[in-house]
C-alpha cells in the first residue's frame, strides 16, 4: 500500500510536470498572446510596451521565464496578468460552489443512474426499458446551457420557483444554498445520469449472464436476492472508476458552461474568464488543479477497487 | 417410490431461424439412494434437462412440455416462489467449472451460508457459517475453519468444486443434479472427486442425475446410463450392460473413444529437431520451469503430459519464444532460439507452427477461413493470385471443402473449427507443428476424427509434432514418446508403450491409475 501510494506521487509529479509545461508553451505561441502589449493597454507607446516587458520579466528566456512562474505557483506568490490579484486566492474563494455542484451532482447522478441503469436492465426489452431508453439518450445530448437556459426561464423567470442563479455559501443560508444550487445541480447531472444508466444496464445485463449468477438461483435465493447481493455487487464496479473521474474532473473547473450559466463563480467560471483573456497565470494554476484532482481520484479509484474485487491487488 | 419422475420432457426454444428443439421426448426416473448418468456429446441436449429440472430454463425463454415431480412436487407446473423453495432444499445442482459458478467478490463460507438461512431463515449467520465449516470438512477441504475465509481465486479447482458439492449438500437435498462435474478439473482431481461422490452415494439416500459427455468417467459411479442424442434418449439400462454392449451406434462410438489405440508401428526418426536444454523459468521465486530437457527429432511425435501447474504451457512459450526462459536453451535446427534477434526469429517460427485448444478462439471472428489460411500464405510470399485455390488445397488435406473458405469461424462446428486451425498452421509448411491440447474441447467421436487427420498428415509429409496435454489417453494413442511433467520438472521420458506399460516414476503411475476406466478394461498397468 504505501509502495503503491509512493508510486502514485512520483507519477503524479511527472504528470503536473508535463501538463505545466504544454500549458505554458501554448500560450506562447497563441497569436496576440503577448502579455506585456495586453497589459501596457491598446494606447500604450513601444517604449511603456518595452518597459512592462522588462518589468515583468517577459524579456527572460523561456525557460526562466517558466521556472520562475512555477516558482511562484508553487509558493503561492502568482498574480494574474490582467487584474494582478493574487491567483490562489481567487482559486480558494471559487472552490467552495464548484465543489458543492460537484458534490451535489456527483451524488444525484450516481443515484439516479443507478436506480434506472437497474430498472432497465430488470425490463431488458420490455416497454419501461426502452422508455428509459429513449431518455437516457435524450439527456446525454441535451447541451448543458440549453438545459440550463430552459430550467432558468421555466423555475426561475417564469414560476419564480427558484432564484435565477448566483451562489450563497452554505455556512451564512444552508437553505439559500440549496435553493441557489438544485438548478445547476439537475442541469449538470441530466447528461451524466443517462451515460450511467447505460453503462449499468450493460454491465447488470453482463453480470446476468454470469455462471454465478444461475448459481445464485439454483441455490433457492429469491430473485431480489440474487439481484442485490449477486448481481450489483458484481456489476458496480466498473461504475465506480467513472464515477471518480468525472467527479474529478468537474472539481477541476470541467462543469464551465454550468458554472457560467448560473453564475456561480467556480473555478470552471474563472477558468473560462482567465482563457478569454489569455491570463497564463490562473490558466496554469486551474489546470493543474484538475491534474491534481483527477490522479487523486484516480488512486482513492483504484485502492477502492481493491476492496471491492477481491482479486485485484495493487500493483507494487 | 421413485424420487424423481420425468415423463415426455420437451424443451424448446425460439429462435430467429425458428424453433430449437433442445429436448425432445425424455422420460426416466430417480430413485432414491441412485445414481443416474445422462450421457451425450455436445449440444444433445443432456444440460437442458438438468436446467430446466431446476427450473433455469424458464427465464431463457424456454417452451417446456410434459411432466416432472419430485416428491411429488410438479417442478414444471410450480410458480416461481415455489421453485425457490424446492430449489437447493429438495434439489441441488453443481456446475461443470467451479471457478466462474462461484460468485468471484464473496467469501466461500458466505456463499454456503447464505444458501442455508435462505431455506432455514431462523438460523442464525453464526450457526450458519458454523455448519458451512462442518459441510466444508466432510466435503473433504483440509483445514475447513480457516478456508471458509478464503475467495474462490485462493482455492485450487478441486477445493472449489468440493466448495460447491458441500453448498449443494447444505440443505440435505433429495435429488443432486451434477453437471459435468469433474469436466474442468485434472484427472487426478477428479479421481478424488468421483470418490467423494461415491462415498456420499454409500453414505446417504440421496438420488443422483449426473450429466457427463464422458461414459468412462460414470463406469465407476452410475448404477444406470442414460444415452441422449439430438434431445431424445437413444439407449439406457443397467450401467454395467450398457457399457460391456452398447445396442446403439452412437453410444458404440462414444465407448470407442476408450478402446486402446493399437500402438504406432515403430518408426526411425531423423536428427534432432526441437532441443531444448535445462529451460528454466522463474516468476518471483516460483519456479514454472526447472531444468526441463527434451528433444523432438524429425518425423516423430512427442507426447507431454502433465497437470494444470506442471509447466505446459510455459514451456510451449519458450519453444517459440513468447517468453524469454531465465535460463537454459532451446534450439530449432540447430539454431538457438532462445538469443535469436527478430530478425532470424520470423523463419523459425514460419516452420514450428502452433495448434491452440480453443479454435475458436484462436481464429480472428471477424474474417473468413479464406482470410485466415491466406495469412500465412502471404508469409511465404506465394503470389496472390494463387492464395485462393492453395487455400482450397489446404482445406482438402485437412478433410474440409472449398466451400468453407466462405464461412467465418463461428459458422463452423467445433472440429471444422480445429481442422481450421491446423490448416492455418499448415499453411506456412512448418517442419513442425506445436500441437496444445488440440482435441481437449472437442467430443469424443470428433476428437478421434481430428486425431486421425493428425497421423494422416505426418505419414505424407514427415511432420513432427510436440503434443501437450493433460489427457494421457490422448497421448498415448498417437504418441512415438512421452514425456511426463509435474511442477516445472519432467520426471520421466520414454517410448510410448514402455512408459504406459511399466511407469517408472510414482507420479505417472498415479495419473494411470486416476484414468476412469470402463469395466472389462485393465485397471492399470501397476
Amino acid at each position: 500500500m504505501v509502495a503503491f501510494l509512493a508510486r502514485r506521487l512520483a507519477g503524479m509529479a511527472a504528470v503536473l510536470l508535463a501538463i505545466s509545461l504544454l500549458t505554458f508553451l501554448i500560450f506562447q505561441v497563441i497569436p496576440g498572446g503577448d502579455p506585456a502589449k495586453r497589459m501596457a493597454g491598446r494606447l500604450a507607446t513601444h517604449q511603456q510596451v518595452q518597459d512592462v516587458r522588462h518589468a515583468w520579466g517577459f524579456d527572460q528566456p523561456l525557460y526562466d521565464q517558466y521556472l520562475t512562474t512555477m516558482g511562484k505557483v508553487l509558493n503561492g506568490t502568482v498574480v494574474s496578468y490582467s487584474q494582478q490579484i493574487n491567483v490562489e486566492d481567487e482559486i480558494v474563494r471559487s472552490l467552495p460552489p464548484t465543489l458543492s455542484l460537484a458534490l451535489g451532482a456527483g451524488v444525484i447522478w450516481l443515484l439516479f443512474g443507478v436506480i434506472f441503469g437497474v430498472l432497465s436492465a430488470i425490463t431488458s426489452g420490455r416497454l419501461l426499458d426502452r422508455s428509459l431508453t429513449v431518455v437516457a439518450l435524450i439527456g446525454v445530448s441535451t447541451p448543458a446551457f440549453f438545459l440550463g437556459a430552459l430550467l432558468l426561464y421555466y423555475l426561475g423567470y417564469r414560476l419564480k420557483l427558484l432564484p435565477l442563479g448566483g451562489y450563497v455559501p452554505l455556512t451564512s443560508d444552508p437553505w439559500g444554498w440549496f435553493t441557489h444550487m438544485l438548478m445547476p445541480w439537475l442541469a449538470l447531472s441530466v447528461a451524466f445520469i443517462g451515460v450511467y444508466a447505460r453503462v449499468l444496464r450493460a454491465s447488470v445485463l453482463d453480470t446476468m449472464g454470469e455462471d454465478y449468477v444461475r448459481t445464485a438461483r439454483a441455490k433457492g435465493l429469491s430473485e431480489r436476492r440474487v439481484l442485490v447481493r449477486h448481481v450489483l455487487r458484481n456489476s458496480l464496479i466498473p461504475i465506480v472508476s467513472l464515477w471518480g473521474l468525472d467527479f474529478a474532473a468537474v472539481v477541476g473547473g470541467g462543469a464551465i458552461v454550468i458554472e457560467s450559466v448560473f453564475d456561480l463563480h467556480g473555478v470552471g467560471q474563472y477558468a473560462a474568464e482567465s482563457i478569454a483573456r489569455l491570463d497564463v497565470p490562473p490558466v496554469l494554476v486551474v489546470t493543474l488543479l484538475v491534474a491534481c484532482a483527477v490522479v487523486v481520484l484516480g488512486t482513492v479509484v483504484d485502492i477502492l477497487y481493491a476492496a471491492l474485487d477481491p482479486r485485484i491487488r495493487l500493483a507494487r | 417410490m421413485s424420487l424423481l419422475d420425468v415423463a415426455d420432457l420437451r424443451v424448446s426454444f425460439a429462435t430467429e431461424a425458428g424453433d430449437v428443439r433442445a429436448v425432445d421426448g425424455v422420460s426416466f426416473s430417480v430413485a432414491r439412494g441412485e445414481v443416474v448418468a445422462l450421457v451425450g456429446e455436445s449440444g444433445s441436449g443432456k444440460s437442458t434437462v438438468g436446467l430446466t429440472l431446476m427450473g433455469l430454463t424458464r427465464r431463457l425463454g424456454a417452451r417446456i412440455t410434459g411432466s416432472a415431480a419430485l416428491e411429488g412436487n410438479d417442478l414444471l407446473g410450480a410458480s416461481e416462489r415455489e421453485l425457490q423453495r424446492l430449489r437447493g432444499r429438495l434439489m441441488a445442482m453443481v456446475f461443470q467449472d467451479p471457478m466462474s459458478s462461484l460468485n468471484p467478490v464473496q467469501k466461500v463460507g458466505w456463499q454456503i451460508s447464505e444458501q442455508i438461512r435462505a431455506h432455514e431463515p431462523r438460523v442464525s449467520g453464526a450457526q450458519a457459517l458454523e455448519r458451512a465449516v462442518e459441510l466444508m470438512d466432510r466435503a473433504g477441504i483440509p483445514q475447513a475453519r480457516s478456508r471458509v475465509r478464503a475467495y474462490p481465486h485462493e482455492l485450487s479447482g478441486g477445493m472449489r468444486q468440493r466448495v460447491m458439492l458441500a453448498m449443494a449438500l447444505s440443505c440435505e437435498p433429495g435429488l443432486l443434479i451434477a453437471d459435468e462435474p469433474t469436466t474442468a478439473l485434472d484427472v487426478t482431481t477428479q479421481a478424488q472427486i468421483l470418490a467423494q461422490l461415491r462415498e456420499l452415494r454409500e453414505r446417504t439416500e440421496l438420488g443422483m442425475l449426473f450429466i457427463t459427455h464422458d461414459l468412462g468417467v460414470v463406469a465407476d459411479i452410475a448404477d444406470r446410463i442414460l444415452v441422449m442424442r439430438a434431445g431424445q434418449l437413444v439407449e439406457q439400462g443397467e450401467a454395467d450392460a450398457v457399457l460391456r454392449a452398447p445396442r446403439d451406434p452412437y453410444t458404440q462410438n462414444m465407448l470407442a473413444a476408450y478402446a486402446p489405440r493399437p500402438a504406432r508401428s515403430p518408426r526411425t526418426p531423423g536428427g534432432p529437431l526441437l532441443e531444448t536444454h535445462e529451460l528454466s523459468v522463474a516468476f518471483r521465486g516460483i519456479k514454472a520451469l526447472d531444468g526441463v530437457s527434451l528433444t523432438l527429432n524429425e518425423g516423430e511425435t512427442l507426447g507431454v503430459v502433465g497437470e494444470s501447474g506442471a509447466g505446459k504451457t510455459t514451456l510451449i512459450r519458450c519453444l517459440i519464444r513468447l517468453m524469454d526462459p531465465t535460463g537454459g536453451t532451446v534450439r530449432f535446427r540447430g539454431q538457438d532460439v532462445t538469443h535469436a534477434k527478430r530478425r532470424e526469429l520470423r523463419p523459425m517460427r514460419r516452420e514450428l507452427q502452433m495448434v491452440f485448444q480453443d479454435a475458436s478462439a484462436s481464429l480472428n471472428p471477424r474474417r473468413r477461413v479464406e482470410w485466415i489460411l491466406a495469412s500465412g500464405l502471404r508469409l511465404r510470399e506465394v503470389p496472390r493470385a494463387q492464395w485462393r485455390a492453395r487455400a482450397a488445397d489446404l482445406l482438402e488435406r485437412v478433410g474440409l471443402r472449398p466451400e468453407h473458405l466462405e464461412r467465418f469461424p463461428h459458422e463452423l462446428s467445433g472440429g471444422e473449427r480445429q481442422r481450421v486451425g491446423i490448416a492455418r498452421a499448415l499453411s506456412c509448411d512448418p517442419r513442425a507443428l506445436v500441437l496444445d491440447e488440440p482435441v481437449s474441447s472437442l467430443d469424443a467421436t470428433v476428437r478421434a476424427r481430428v486425431l486421425e487427420l493428425l497421423a494422416r498428415l505426418q505419414e505424407e509429409s514427415g511432420l513432427s509434432y510436440l503434443l501437450v496435454s493433460h489427457d494421457l489417453m490422448i497421448v498415448r494413442g498417437v504418441s512415438d514418446r512421452v514425456a511426463v511433467m509435474r511442477r516445472g520438472r519432467v520426471l520421466e521420458t520414454g517410448p510410448t508403450e514402455q512408459l504406459f506399460s511399466a511407469p517408472q516414476h510414482e507420479y505417472t503411475q498415479a495419473l494411470l491409475a486416476a484414468c476412469p476406466k470402463l469395466p472389462g478394461q485393465v485397471r492399470s498397468a501397476v
